[in-house]
Formats: structure tokens, C-alpha cells, sequence
């Protein structure tokens, strides 16, 4: 059960590029970036594996069923409603930045919306299916993922043309305070524990994550691959001129014996695949919160067929998606993720420290009136 | 089934938009940017369009040329498309020639066309045409096998591995023109009768050509700045006879010391084959022949450098080096400014000949 945990850290890890995190720490490379990137790995790293020890006192259960057993059912709701929204976000952000950068790199001439229509439709399926069959569709497609992944972070590390003198000059400006903003974006690359908070309820009741001490390498593998590597091919001051830096850099990369020379095409599936997983699990959270939320409700995480509320509740996230892409523009939807993303890393700590509260309050509970079986948890099993 | 259905229905309302066939597009394989007479439109385009055919022997590649003066490269480009009844398509454009007199005047900000444009690959080869582009474009070599192939060939050791030809990529081109300590480098394309010779490199600082190299040095500076092998190492014996050594890999170091003024020590190693050479030479004196070797070509690397150095160009990236050593920041940057033009060079050479070839 472990590596359905990682699959998640990996490809949210990677999702980066889409919510433009590498743009907005380029951005300050010379004020905080590379001081925002080793800062993050701490704090990132405090966060992921601080929620992951907490939801070991809560085997089996999601976040919705943790909240309902502390608090009343019409609290439980709004805060639901308001995680889910959080989540939902990042999505419509992602598929926007998607369509995007499909219409730029992939066909030109066709209408954007065409390509948004397609991933919708793509995740409305998807995303509606029950928790069983995302996390199992999770381990295809990052299977699908791994073969170009390697094979673009070999092209580039071993690229004549990367200039490692460009990348040290920058990772020498880390004596810097970084910014709010940098700072929540250096944590995205850890935000994969989140998968916890609803895949939690897979888990059999004496799961133990293990090799939690490879969230931290992962994560700081992520941020200075996407941080660095973009430098290395643009130079200090020239990268800042890219607004889709890491197409851009993809495409600085030179196939000789391939059937294509660009493998800018080969970054651009494997885009499709990341964003594919993010947009089937953001819907299919945001689904399942929804869900929660009405009163006495009981998660099914291998229910089949799957009922119509299921399509009626992605369907309006669809459609929201849509409504986004009415109103955005580049501009703007570099607005919204920078302010999203600050969102989400504050939303992160509150998580967490609510989560402490429940553990310990869990804990004493268990400790007043000790239970049959000896575990802690046991007495707060559905 | 219905559900199913209905899916693909979608799918087939969305990909009958925005696509083209291939019957209907132009493919430019050449792009060329010179610069015209007429004040008002500086810049005259002129685009390579492939006639496409299923044949693809030598000698049957055949091609049209268009030409257009316009204000911006952009509008230039948009204008020609009245003048074509196909639709052009920049993707396969792997090679663009800017004519010599646009870039001693004109600035580089009007060549942001290149990067912005999403369809033109940042791995298309950039180059200098002499006289001018169009000349460059007019050219079609008998030997072609498809359209505009000739020169993709050419370029990124693709097809000849000439040690004259230095490869200058789009992406590595705009990297160059904004970064501190490294100045852009592009190669020259000339004429002549129905081929090109692509021998000589211009070295230019962020606005302007500054200095345009020899062959000889050219090779020099490929040796150095892209670590190819496939090149050649000469001595002239006092008798007139000459030694050649195909240098069959070579590495080169750089490092510098922070003085009153900076010293950059290049070490150079390199080994390879004799390939002509005077009968049991080598065997006579194998260590001192490969010393002698070292210490002329230390000599002319030394000069090279020096002659770059005065031309107020920094092609190798001496500056870049010298502010990644030392974890440089701005002030750092202007000190290495002002005293670039003094800079001290010293080239130490290891040259190990391997053999003395197929004879003795």
C-alpha cells in the first residue's frame, strides 16, 4: 500500500510546472528563491510527515469522517465545502494553464476551448469513478509517466549545452529572506501527503507508511530540478523572458536519432498524463468532500456502479472549469495561482494543527476509557 | 453505450477544427532577414518554401523562394501569406540567415520574433549569410536530397563533422545576448557557386558584430568552446615539411585567479594520430615532438584569446566562469568589466600522440 502513497507525492510534485511555481520562483531568483528552496524542504517536509503521523491515529478514515467525529455535522459541512473549494481551484487553475499550453505547443490554430473540453471531459469521467478505481488508474498512468520523465531528466542533465556556471551564480544568491509567495511555492513540491486526507480510507486498519524519510529528498528533488534546470538553459537573466519556461526549456533539448527532434512533443505527453492524474484526483476529492458533507453519510470507496450524484457533482465542477476560462487570461490566471498558492500553504498549516488536535484529543479519549482491543484507534472505527 | 456514444460524438465535433492537411501548407525550410534600402521597411524577408513530392533522391529537392520588405519581421511574414496559396508553417524551419549589414545595424530586440514565435523550435540553427541572406537562400546544392536538407546537415554535427563549422542554437543565442560574461557567437554562411562554405565565426557583443575570425582561428576557437574532436593540430618543420595530428578528443579546463588583474589559465589536453609526417619522426623523438606541438599551439590559442580579448568580446564565457567561481554578484560583475581588457591569458597544452598512424 505504500507506493500508492508515493505515487501521489510524485506526480504533485511534478504538477509544479502547470500551477507555474517554477515562473514565480525564477521570478525571484536573485531576492530569496534559493533560500525559499532549502527553507521549503524543512517546512514542507515538517508538514507532510507531521500530518502523516497524526493520521495514524485515525486508521481507515478520511478527513471528512476525522472532522464529523469532533465536531457538529453543521460545522463539519462549511469547512468541507471550503476545503473542497480550495482543492478546486488548484484544479480549474491547472486545467486552464493545460489547455493553455497545449494550444500554444500542440496546434495553434485550434480553439483552446477545444482542448479544455477534451481534459473536462477526460476528468469528469474519470474523477467520478469510485476511490478503488482512482487509486488504482493513479499507478497506470504514473507508469505511463515514468519512461519520459527519466528520459527528459537525462537529455537535460547531461546537455552539453547546460550551463552549470549559470546555476551556481544563482544558488549563490542564498543569503536572501524569500517572500510569502516564494515560500509557498517551494512547499508545493511536498504537498502529495495530502492524498492522506481521502485515500487514508483505503488503507487496512495496521497500515504503517514506510520510508517516510524520502518525502524530504523527493520533494528537494523536484524543487531544484524545476528551479535549476530552466537556468541552466536559459542563463541567469534570459529565463525570466519565458512564460511557459519549462516548454520552452523541453524544447531546447535536441533528439538526433529520434523519429522527432523536439522532445519538447515527448514533454508535452507527459504533460498530458500529470495533469490528467492531478485533474482525476482534484475532482474526485472535491467529489467525495461534497458527499461527506451531508449528514450520515458512509464512504463506499469501492462502490459499483457508480450512482448519478457522482456525475451531477463533476459535471458542476466542469462547468466551473469552464466559467474560469471565460474569465481568465494569462494575466489573470497568473494572479489567481500566485494567490492560490499562498492559499493553499497557509491551509496547509492550519491542517496541520488541527490535526494535532484531534490526535491528542483522540488519544486522551482512548486513554479514559481504554479499549477492548488495546489499539487507540479502534474505538473510533465507523 | 449511450453514454459512449455521446463521447465520441464530442470528440469528433473537436478535432474537425484548426487542422490542416498536409496538401495545404507551405513548409519554410529557410528563413532569411536582411536589410533593405527602403528607410521605411528595414527589413527585407525572404522565405524558403519546400515544394513537397514524394521523391526524395539527389538531386530532386526543389524549392521557391519569396521575398518581401516590410516594418517588422512579423509583419513581413503576415504580409507574405497573400502572396503563397498554401498556409506557411514555421515548424520545420530548422535554419535562419541573418544577412550581415541588418546586424551591424540593427538592434537585437527586433530579433524577439524568433523566441516568441511558439511554432519555431528553440533548437533552429542560427547563422550569418555573406553578402546577404537572400544570396544564401538562392543557393540550391545538386546533392539535396529534400528540401533545405543541405544545410540542416551541415550544422550540429549532423551530417559533416567539419572542426569549422561552430553550431549556434536559438535558445543558446537569446541566453547569450542578455547574460553577463558570455557574448553571442554566430557562424558565416558564404557562397560559392552552388554550395556553402561554412568556415569562419563572428563573435559579437550584446548590440553589434565586434570581430569576425579567420578559418584557422575559427577551428582554434571550435576546439575550446565545443571540445571537438575530428579536428587537426599542425607543425611546420624547419625543412618545410609539415606534421598533422588528428586530434581525436580534447578536453579543455578553465580556471581563474582574482589578481589586480584576472589570469585565466586554459589547460587544454588532448591526444590523438599522426596523419602525415615526415618518415620515423615520431620514433626519433616521441616526447619532444609532442612538447613542441603543445607549446605552438599554447602559443596560437594564446593569441587568439588575446585578439578576442581586445575586440571587447567574450565568446567562451570568462566572465560567467569568473563570477561562478567566485559565487559573483554585481559588484563583482563591474570590477570583472573594467579589468576584462586587461586579463592576463596562459594556455597549458598536453598534446599526447597516440601513434604514428597505419605506417611508420
Amino acid at each position: 500500500m505504500n507506493r500508492y502513497f508515493y505515487y501521489h507525492v510524485f506526480y504533485i510534485g511534478m504538477m509544479n510546472i502547470m500551477l507555474f511555481v517554477p515562473h514565480i520562483l525564477l521570478k525571484h531568483r536573485f531576492d530569496g528563491a534559493v533560500s525559499g528552496l532549502l527553507l521549503g524542504i524543512v517546512v514542507g517536509s515538517i508538514l507532510a510527515i507531521g500530518t502523516i503521523y497524526c493520521f495514524r491515529f485515525f486508521p481507515q478514515q478520511g478527513y471528512p469522517e476525522i472532522l464529523k467525529m469532533f465536531v457538529p455535522a453543521w460545522v463539519a459541512a462549511p469547512m468541507l465545502y471550503s476545503t473542497c473549494l480550495l482543492w478546486l481551484a488548484g484544479g480549474v487553475l491547472a486545467t486552464y494553464t493545460f489547455s493553455q499550453t497545449m494550444g500554444i505547443f500542440f496546434n495553434p490554430e485550434m480553439n483552446h476551448y477545444h482542448f479544455l473540453l477534451l481534459i473536462i471531459v477526460a476528468s469528469i469521467f474519470s474523477g467520478s469513478r469510485s476511490t478503488r478505481t482512482v487509486q488504482f488508474s493513479v499507478e497506470i498512468l504514473f507508469w505511463l509517466c515514468v519512461p519520459f520523465l527519466l528520459f527528459i531528466l537525462f537529455k537535460a542533465l547531461f546537455n552539453p549545452y547546460l550551463s552549470w556556471d549559470a546555476i551556481r551564480i544563482v544558488a549563490g544568491y542564498f543569503g536572501r529572506t524569500p517572500s510569502l509567495s516564494v515560500m509557498a511555492s517551494s512547499t508545493f513540491f511536498f504537498t502529495g501527503y495530502l492524498s492522506l486526507t481521502l485515500f487514508n480510507r483505503l488503507n487496512p486498519a495496521n497500515f504503517r507508511l514506510k520510508h517516510v524519510w524520502s518525502i524530504p529528498i523527493l520533494g528537494a528533488m523536484f524543487g531544484f530540478v524545476s528551479f535549476f534546470i530552466p537556468i541552466g538553459f536559459h542563463g541567469t537573466v534570459g529565463v525570466e523572458q519565458y512564460v511557459y519556461v519549462w516548454s520552452v526549456t523541453a524544447d531546447s533539448m535536441y533528439l538526433k536519432y529520434g523519429f522527432i527532434q523536439r522532445v519538447l512533443f515527448l514533454f508535452l505527453i507527459m504533460y498530458t498524463f500529470l495533469s490528467m492524474m492531478f485533474m482525476m484526483n482534484v475532482f474526485h476529492a472535491c467529489m467525495e468532500y461534497v458527499k461527506a458533507s451531508v449528514p450520515g453519510h458512509k464512504p463506499q470507496p469501492e462502490q459499483l456502479p457508480v450512482p448519478k450524484t457522482n456525475w451531477i457533482i463533476c459535471g458542476v465542477f466542469g462547468v466551473l472549469c469552464f466559467l474560469f476560462s471565460l474569465w481568465a487570461n494569462e494575466g489573470r490566471s497568473h494572479w489567481a495561482t500566485e494567490i492560490w498558492l499562498i492559499i493553499r500553504f497557509l491551509f496547509e498549516i492550519v491542517n496541520l494543527i488541527q490535526m494535532i488536535i484531534f490526535a491528542v484529543l483522540i488519544k486522551r479519549r482512548s486513554s479514559s476509557a481504554p479499549s477492548k482491543s488495546g489499539q487507540p484507534a479502534a474505538t473510533s472505527g465507523q | 453505450m449511450k453514454r459512449i456514444a455521446i463521447t465520441l460524438l464530442l470528440c469528433l465535433l473537436v478535432s474537425g477544427c484548426g487542422m490542416k492537411d498536409i496538401d495545404k501548407r507551405f513548409y519554410v525550410v529557410t528563413t532569411g532577414v536582411d536589410l533593405s534600402d527602403n528607410p521605411a521597411k528595414p527589413y527585407r524577408i525572404s522565405l524558403r518554401l519546400a515544394i513537397t513530392s514524394a521523391k526524395a533522391e539527389s538531386g530532386s529537392s526543389r524549392t521557391e523562394i519569396q521575398t518581401i520588405e516590410a516594418a517588422s519581421i512579423a509583419e513581413g511574414v503576415r504580409h507574405l501569406k497573400a502572396y503563397v496559396d498554401k498556409e506557411l508553417e514555421f515548424g520545420h524551419c530548422r535554419v535562419f540567415v541573418l544577412g550581415k549589414s541588418l546586424l551591424e545595424s540593427s538592434s537585437p530586440d527586433a530579433m524577439s520574433w524568433f523566441a516568441r514565435r511558439r511554432d519555431i523550435q528553440m533548437i533552429s540553427y542560427f547563422a550569418v549569410g555573406e553578402p546577404d541572406a537572400l544570396s544564401v537562400l538562392k543557393i540550391t546544392p545538386e546533392s539535396e536530397r529534400y528540401p533545405g536538407n543541405a544545410l540542416f546537415l551541415s550544422f550540429g554535427n549532423e551530417g559533416t563533422e567539419s572542426p569549422y563549422t561552430v553550431t549556434s542554437y536559438l535558445f543558446d543565442n537569446s541566453r547569450r545576448l542578455l547574460e553577463k560574461g558570455i557574448d553571442p557567437v554566430l557562424p558565416i554562411i558564404r557562397t560559392q557557386e552552388k554550395t556553402y562554405v561554412i568556415d569562419r565565426v563572428m563573435l559579437l557583443d550584446k548590440k553589434k558584430p565586434r570581430l569576425t575570425l579567420t578559418p584557422g582561428e575559427t577551428q582554434l576557437y571550435k576546439m575550446i568552446s565545443s571540445h571537438s574532436g575530428k579536428s587537426e593540430l599542425v607543425l611546420p618543420l624547419e625543412d618545410g615539411k609539415r606534421v598533422v595530428m588528428t586530434v581525436s578528443d580534447i578536453k579543455a579546463k578553465v580556471h581563474i585567479k582574482r589578481d589586480s588583474v584576472p589570469v585565466i589559465t586554459v589547460k587544454i589536453r588532448m591526444g590523438g594520430t599522426l596523419e602525415e609526417s615526415p618518415p620515423n619522426l615520431l620514433e626519433k623523438d616521441w616526447h619532444g615532438l609532442e612538447r613542441r606541438m603543445a607549446d605552438r599551439y599554447s602559443e596560437q590559442m594564446e593569441q587568439l584569446l588575446i585578439k578576442i580579448r581586445d575586440a571587447g568580446v567574450d565568446p567562451l564565457g570568462f566572465g560567467l566562469k569568473y563570477l561562478s567561481t567566485y559565487f559573483g554578484k554585481e559588484k563583482d560583475y563591474k570590477w570583472w568589466q573594467s579589468v576584462y581588457p586587461e586579463a592576463k591569458f596562459n594556455v597549458v597544452t598536453d598534446v599526447r600522440v597516440r601513434g604514428p598512424g597505419v605506417i611508420r
